[in-house]
């Protein structure tokens, strides 16, 4: 075995091969090309050059005759041929069923966008309606008030029922077009009349019932202007709360019981203490008296002093009224000389606290009786509107049998028949009423 | 199975008539899917000056794309049957040639019709085209090698590893005479008559050959991968050497580009040489590593 041989003898092979090898991938491509998108006309030409040129002995069977038939020199190329359509059937089959599955995942990928679509907008107006009943919190108004804007709400949300039905079918409709791009185009108009919708509708009963309630409220303010009585006062109160605190602060852990029966005798001395101070008089004598006493007892002797300086005080405490023992003094003091009679209405005045509740009270009245007024002028405007659109709706009805008539009356020219006087004079009738009517709604004007 | 001439006569001629009557069946069908497929171009033009597809067409191309699949799918088992035909005709006639032999009738074969032949039963070998993507060849289809308990039949074409005169051991193209169960071993015929004729060899001096070829455009799996070292028939040659794969075939009747290892070059092979799918086998590495020629 010489290699020059062997070399030789392979061009010439080679050049042979190169040629089948273009001629079958041309003929591959072609059928590869069959599954995609081509003209028809070309592609039509291409395929029957193709049959003679890349399967001639296949083309050629076909011609021939049935007694002719197939010849055992025909079997090796005519193997080939097949095995070539073959691979090409094979190659297209599969390439279908690609296609087939991408145009599935894509009708699936649209039918989930779409689903997307349908839900936004009624999630929207979800969220639209929760936000409201926060608004009406926010703003704490009263209650009457929270009534009203509930009852609109309601019929609001009523109406955007029926719009977002109106709106499903528009999606439902239009499922074969782009459903996101008409969304939003569809969506503005819609909320713009949801939310204009409790302004233009017609005023109902219950609407004049809530203002009726609303003003007989605000009319019965007498609750309003009594003054509460006067508390303990301050001083009593805090000493009260120091006992209390030092008295848990010492004995923490030991003696509760004692403490307590201590605390409650503690309470009843104050409350009697607090029986007896009443006026704001008597308490600034005898914390004077106090002061000075002390004073003197610390020149001469304590305990005496002392002692006798309590005595009367107490008792004229425990045995005179409040009441009595702020007169008496008051007497005594102008008797003396050291107040003068007019010293009552400084005390009045000097009262802050009842001042600040006073004006804060005569505001309130003021603001509630401009509510009042207002509700009634409310209450008038909405009666008479009521009154007005009952009109409006007798005369619609009067519309309608004046249209009813006048379409008689053209059925009657086209069969060239004359009306009898009783419809004549009902439709005279009708014209007339609708006339009245008119007028009236001009009236109230 | 015995044949007379007469009745393997007959049954080859009945065989190709039938095959005359599958090709007319065949060119209908074909007309038929030619219809389908212009079709689906013409919905394909509607659809492509429109940026999106609609459902309407979506739908309409589903529909043709489904009709044009069935339309395959007969085309595909008429052909089949068809190549099945063909087969069957090539069996009756090994047959034939087998029992030729066997009767003493010895032809001699002139070189240059020897290797026409040897290239001819290369070509002609059936091709294995799977039904669908992931369906898996069988044994002895292209590359794939052969269960380890199979035996090759009478007839059947094999690489066998023989010693020669002088030189070490080769790799031979040779045909089964038979196996006999109770030696393990084969007896086989080198195909050059020139050589001795008869080996006995044992069964791991025997490689079966493929008896299928594999579709490069359906079934690529199935052949041997670029750079990958087999033992391939050296053309104009009965004897296989070590090789390396340079390039796959891209078509059912394309071949092999194979780079032979040849100490005469400097870059120690071969530039490349077409083999057939037939003729690439597995390598089986030897102890003795005397495959050189």
């Amino acid at each position: 075995m010489s290699g020059k041989g062997k070399q030789s003898s392979k061009k010439a092979v080679v050049k042979v091969r190169e040629s089948g090898k273009t001629a079958q991938s041309s003929l591959v491509n072609n059928d590869t090309n069959s599954e995609t998108s081509e003209p028809t006309t070309s592609q039509a030409i291409f395929k029957t050059v193709d049959n003679s040129r890349h399967l001639p002995r296949y083309t050629n069977i076909l011609k021939r005759s049935a007694e002719e038939g197939v010849g055992m020199e025909d079997l090796d190329t005519l193997q080939l041929e097949l095995e070539m359509l073959l691979s090409a059937v094979v190659v297209r089959h599969r390439t279908l069923q690609d296609e087939i599955a991408s145009l599935s995942s894509a009708e699936e990928r649209r039918d989930r966008r779409s689903k997307s679509g349908k839900s936004v907008p009624l999630l929207k107006k979800m969220r639209e309606e929760k936000f409201k009943p926060k608004e009406v919190n926010a703003k704490s108004q009263p209650p009457l008030y929270t009534k009203l804007y509930t009852q609109r709400a309601v019929r609001s949300s009523a109406s955007q029922v029926a719009s977002n039905i109106h709106e499903i079918g528009r999606i439902e409709g239009s499922k074969s077009d782009a459903p996101k791009l008409l969304l939003p185009k569809n969506d503005t108009p819609n909320k713009f009349w949801a939310s204009v919708d409790p302004y233009c509708t017609d005023i109902m009963p219950e609407d004049i019932k809530l203002l009726e309630e609303l003003i007989a409220t605000h009319s019965d303010i007498s609750d309003f202007k009594k003054i509460p009585p006067l508390g303990r006062h301050y001083s009593l109160m805090w000493a009260h709360n120091d006992l209390l605190q030092e008295e848990d602060a010492a004995n923490p852990n030991r003696e509760k019981r004692k403490n307590r029966t201590d605390m409650s005798h503690l309470i009843s001395k104050g409350d009697k203490k607090t029986n007896g101070i009443a006026g704001p008089l008597t308490q600034r004598l005898v914390s004077a008296l106090l002061e000075e006493k002390v004073y003197v007892g610390n020149n001469n002797t304590e305990n005496k002093l002392f002692r006798d300086g309590d005595s009367p005080v107490l008792r004229d405490l425990t045995i005179q009224n409040s009441m009595n023992l702020e007169l008496r003094m008051h007497k005594e003091l102008v008797e003396q000389g050291i107040l003068e009679p007019d010293a009552q209405k400084k005390n009045q005045e000097d009262d802050e606290i009842l001042a600040e509740i006073k004006r804060c009270q005569q505001e309130l009245s003021a603001l509630s009786s401009h509510n009042v007024v207002q509700l009634k002028r409310l209450f008038n405007l909405a009666q008479e509107e009521s009154k007005r659109q009952a009109l409006k709706r007798k005369i619609s009805n009067a519309d309608n049998e004046v249209v009813e008539h006048y379409k008689k009356l053209t059925k009657a020219k086209q069969n060239k028949e004359s009306l009898t006087r009783k419809e004549q004079e009902k439709a005279w009738a009708c014209l007339r009423e609708r006339e009245s009517l008119l007028e009236q709604l001009n009236a109230t004007k | 199975m015995p044949f007379t001439a007469d009745v393997a006569a007959s049954q080859i001629q009945e065989h190709l008539k039938s095959i005359y009557n599958l090709l007319h069946d065949i060119e209908s069908q074909r007309i038929r899917s030619e219809h389908n497929l212009n079709n689906i171009m013409k919905t394909h033009d509607k659809v492509t000056p429109d940026d999106k597809v609609s459902p309407y067409y979506q739908q309409k191309l589903k529909n043709l794309y489904n009709a044009a699949m069935t339309d395959a799918q007969q085309e595909e088992e008429i052909l089949r049957k068809a190549l099945s035909k063909i087969n069957e005709i090539r069996t009756i006639r090994n047959e034939r040639r087998i029992q030729a032999r066997n009767a003493g009738n010895k032809e001699t074969i002139r070189r240059g019709a020897l290797m026409k032949m040897v290239q001819s039963t290369a070509q002609t070998l059936p091709l294995y085209v799977g039904k669908t993507p992931g369906a898996k060849p069988p044994p002895l289809c292209g590359a794939i090698p052969a269960e380890p308990t199979y035996i090759a039949k009478m007839g059947d074409m094999v690489a066998a590893l023989v010693k020669g005169n002088e030189e070490g051991e080769n790799w031979i193209l040779a045909e089964v005479v038979q196996f006999n169960p109770a030696t393990n071993k084969y007896e086989v015929d080198d195909i050059d008559e020139e050589q001795k004729p008869r080996h006995t060899l044992s069964r791991r001096r025997v490689v079966p050959l493929p008896l299928m070829r594999a579709n490069p455009e359906t079934d690529p799996h199935a052949l041997f991968p670029k750079n990958s070292t087999v033992m391939a028939l050296y053309p104009q040659t009965t004897c296989f050497y070590k090789a390396i794969v340079k390039q796959l075939p891209t078509t059912a009747t394309e071949e092999y580009k194979i780079l032979f290892e040849d100490a005469a070059y400097t870059t120690g092979y071969s530039p490349p040489l077409n083999v057939a799918q037939r003729y690439v086998i597995s390598i089986k590495e030897s102890k003795k590593n005397k495959s050189q020629c």
